[in-house]
C-alpha cells in the first residue's frame, strides 16, 4: 500500500516512467542470442563442477587437468548470484544439455592450438586458465573458452582475444503467431520465430552476397537454419551489433565449395574497435567464435578503456583463426587436456 | 508454419520443449525485463548486460526456473540481484561518475517520443543510491508491495517505506529543476 502522502508523487512517477519507456526499442533477438551463449558457458561450468563433486577421490587428479576463466567479455559477464546458489544436477537440465563436442575443449588445449594459428609477431599471453568467479559448487575449470591478451611486434598497445567453441544454436519451435523473423535466412524466405517485434529485420529479403537471389545453403543446416544464418550472415537487416556500435565492415565467408559457412564483422563502439567472426564447423554441429578488440577490459563497450588504437588482428586474420580446421579436429573421446 | 525438425541424435523432445519454452519466455518477458533494467542501469548498454546476464542464468538452469512458483518473478529477482551485485562490485573499484543517458544514441530520437523526459528521468534515478533506485523500480514500476519489495531486497518494510519516501522526495526535487548537475552518484 502506497503511503497516502506520496500518492501524487508515485502516480506521477509511474506516468513519467511509462511515457519515457513506452517506445524503447527492446533488442529481444540479441538478448536471447547472447543469453544462450552465456548460458551454455555457465551450464558447462556447472556440469563439470557437479560431476567433480561426486568424484572427490579424483580431486587431486582433476586439479591438474583444467583451469581457466569461464567468462568472456562479450558473452559471459561473470556476474551476480541467483536466488538459489545450488548447482543443478547433471541430467535434470536435460532440456538444455549438450552432447560432448569441441565445446568441451579445455582451455589449455585451446591455447595450445591457438598459438600456431596466430600471425607472425603476434603473441598471446595472460590466458585465463582458472575461473576465479565460480559459484558455489562450480568448478574452476574452463572449457570451450579461451581468453587472453594479444600483443604484436611493431604495434603499440594490447588487445583482448576471445575464442569460444559452442554447439550450433538451434531453435526448435516457433511461436505460432509471432510473425516473421528479424533475421533473414540466406537463400530462403522461410520465416522463423519473431523477435519481439524488432524492427531491424527484413524478413524474406534477398540475402546479402547472393546476387540474383540464388538460394544459398548453410553448412549443416537443419533445425537451426534461421538462427544460425543470423549469426553468420551479412544482409543489412541481419547486422545487429551491440547498441551504439557502428558497423565498419561485414564479410561473409564460404568454403571451397562455395557453401556459406561464416562471417567476419568489424564494428566500432566509441573508441573501441572489435573484430569478430562466427564460422560453422564442417559437420555443422559447432560454431567457432573468435573476437578481438582494442581493449583488454573484461567487457567491451563504449565505456571500455582503449589499450590500442585498433584491434590487434584484422578481419582476415580473425577469420583465418576462426576457420582453422584445428578446432574441429579435437574430439573429447580421444583427447584430454 | 511448421517447426523445423530437431536432430534426433542430439536432442530429445524434452530438449526441444525446454528450448522452445525459453524462447517463448524471452519473447514474452524481455520487454518488461529490459525496461526495468533500463531504469536500474540508466543506459542501453547497462540494461542489455543486466538482462542478458539474468537470461543466461535462467537458461543455464532452466529446469529450476520452470519449477519455480513464479518463473517471471524468479528471473526478475535474478536481474535485481545482478544489478545490486554489479553496483557493489563497481563501487569498490570505481569513482562515481555521471551516468550517460542515451540522449546521444543515434536511434534515440527515432524510438523515443519524448527524449527530454527520458533523459531527465534516467539522470534523476542515477542520483539515487542503487538500493533506493531498486526500491523505486520495484515499487513504482513493477508495482510490488512494500512487503514484496522488502523481501526482494532483504530489507525491513520500514526501511522500504523510508527509502521510498526519501527517493520520491529526491526525484521530485530533481525533476522539478530545469536541469540538474549529473556529476556524481551517491553511494
Amino acid at each position: 500500500m502506497t503511503d497516502p502522502m506520496l500518492a501524487d508523487d508515485d502516480r506521477d512517477l509511474r506516468l513519467l516512467m511509462e511515457a519515457s519507456l513506452r517506445d524503447v526499442h527492446v533488442p529481444t533477438d540479441r538478448l536471447e542470442r547472447v543469453a544462450r551463449l552465456r548460458g551454455r558457458t555457465l551450464r558447462r561450468r556447472r556440469r563439470v563442477g557437479s560431476a567433480l563433486g561426486g568424484l572427490a577421490a579424483a580431486a587431486a587428479v582433476v586439479a591438474v587437468v583444467g583451469s581457466g576463466q569461464g567468462g568472456t567479455a562479450s558473452v559471459d559477464g561473470g556476474v551476480a548470484t541467483e536466488p538459489s546458489a545450488a548447482a543443478p544436477s547433471p541430467g535434470r537440465g536435460a532440456g538444455t544439455e549438450q552432447p560432448p563436442g569441441i565445446w568441451d575443449m579445455p582451455v589449455r588445449e585451446m591455447e595450445r592450438r591457438a598459438q600456431p594459428l596466430l600471425p607472425p609477431g603476434v603473441t598471446l599471453s595472460e590466458v585465463q586458465r582458472r575461473n576465479l568467479d565460480h559459484a558455489p559448487g562450480e568448478s574452476d575449470r574452463v572449457v570451450g573458452v579461451l581468453r587472453g591478451v594479444l600483443t604484436r611486434e611493431g604495434r603499440p598497445g594490447r588487445g583482448a582475444l576471445e575464442v569460444m567453441l559452442v554447439p550450433t544454436p538451434t531453435r526448435t519451435a516457433a511461436a505460432p503467431d509471432a510473425g516473421p523473423s528479424s533475421i533473414p535466412t540466406p537463400g530462403t524466405a522461410t520465416p522463423s520465430r519473431a523477435a519481439g517485434g524488432e524492427p531491424d529485420g527484413e524478413p524474406g529479403g534477398e540475402p546479402g552476397g547472393e546476387p540474383g537471389g540464388e538460394p544459398g545453403r548453410v553448412r549443416g543446416a537443419d533445425d537451426g537454419v534461421p538462427y544460425v544464418a543470423g549469426l553468420i550472415g551479412c544482409p543489412p537487416g541481419n547486422l545487429d551489433p551491440a547498441a551504439g556500435a557502428t558497423v565498419v565492415d561485414c564479410t561473409e565467408l564460404s568454403d571451397e565449395a562455395g557453401t556459406h559457412v561464416g562471417r567476419v564483422l568489424t564494428t566500432r563502439t566509441g573508441s573501441i574497435t572489435q573484430v569478430e567472426s562466427y564460422v560453422l564447423t564442417d559437420d555443422g554441429a559447432g560454431l567457432v567464435y573468435v573476437a578481438t578488440a582494442s581493449t583488454t577490459d573484461a567487457k567491451w563497450s563504449a565505456s571500455s578503456t582503449p589499450s590500442a588504437d585498433r584491434a590487434l588482428l584484422d578481419a582476415a586474420e580473425v577469420a583465418a583463426l576462426a576457420r582453422s580446421a584445428s578446432w574441429a579436429s579435437w574430439t573429447p573421446a580421444t583427447e584430454q587436456d | 508454419m511448421t517447426d523445423p525438425p530437431d536432430r534426433p541424435s542430439r536432442r530429445g523432445s524434452d530438449a526441444a520443449s525446454s528450448e522452445a519454452e525459453f524462447s517463448e519466455f524471452v519473447v514474452a518477458r524481455s520487454p518488461q525485463l529490459y525496461r526495468s533494467a533500463y531504469l536500474l542501469a540508466g543506459t542501453r548498454h547497462g540494461a542489455e548486460d543486466l538482462v542478458q546476464t539474468a537470461l543466461a542464468r535462467a537458461y543455464a538452469a532452466w529446469w529450476r526456473v520452470r519449477a519455480a512458483d513464479d518463473p517471471v518473478a524468479y528471473v526478475h529477482g535474478v536481474l535485481l540481484k545482478g544489478f545490486l551485485s554489479e553496483r557493489r562490485r563497481r563501487s569498490s573499484t570505481e569513482l562515481p561518475v555521471a551516468t550517460t543517458p542515451d540522449t546521444q544514441h543515434p536511434d534515440a530520437a527515432h524510438h523515443d517520443p519524448d527524449p527530454a523526459d527520458r533523459a531527465a528521468l534516467l539522470a534523476a534515478l542515477a542520483e539515487l543510491a542503487p538500493v533506493d533506485r531498486a526500491v523505486v523500480v520495484l515499487r513504482f514500476w513493477e508495482d510490488r508491495s512494500v512487503a514484496q519489495t522488502a523481501r526482494d531486497l532483504d530489507l525491513t518494510e520500514a526501511a522500504v517505506k523510508n527509502r521510498s519516501l526519501r527517493a520520491l522526495r529526491t526525484l521530485r526535487g530533481l525533476l522539478a529543476e530545469p536541469s540538474h548537475p549529473r556529476n556524481g552518484s551517491p553511494r
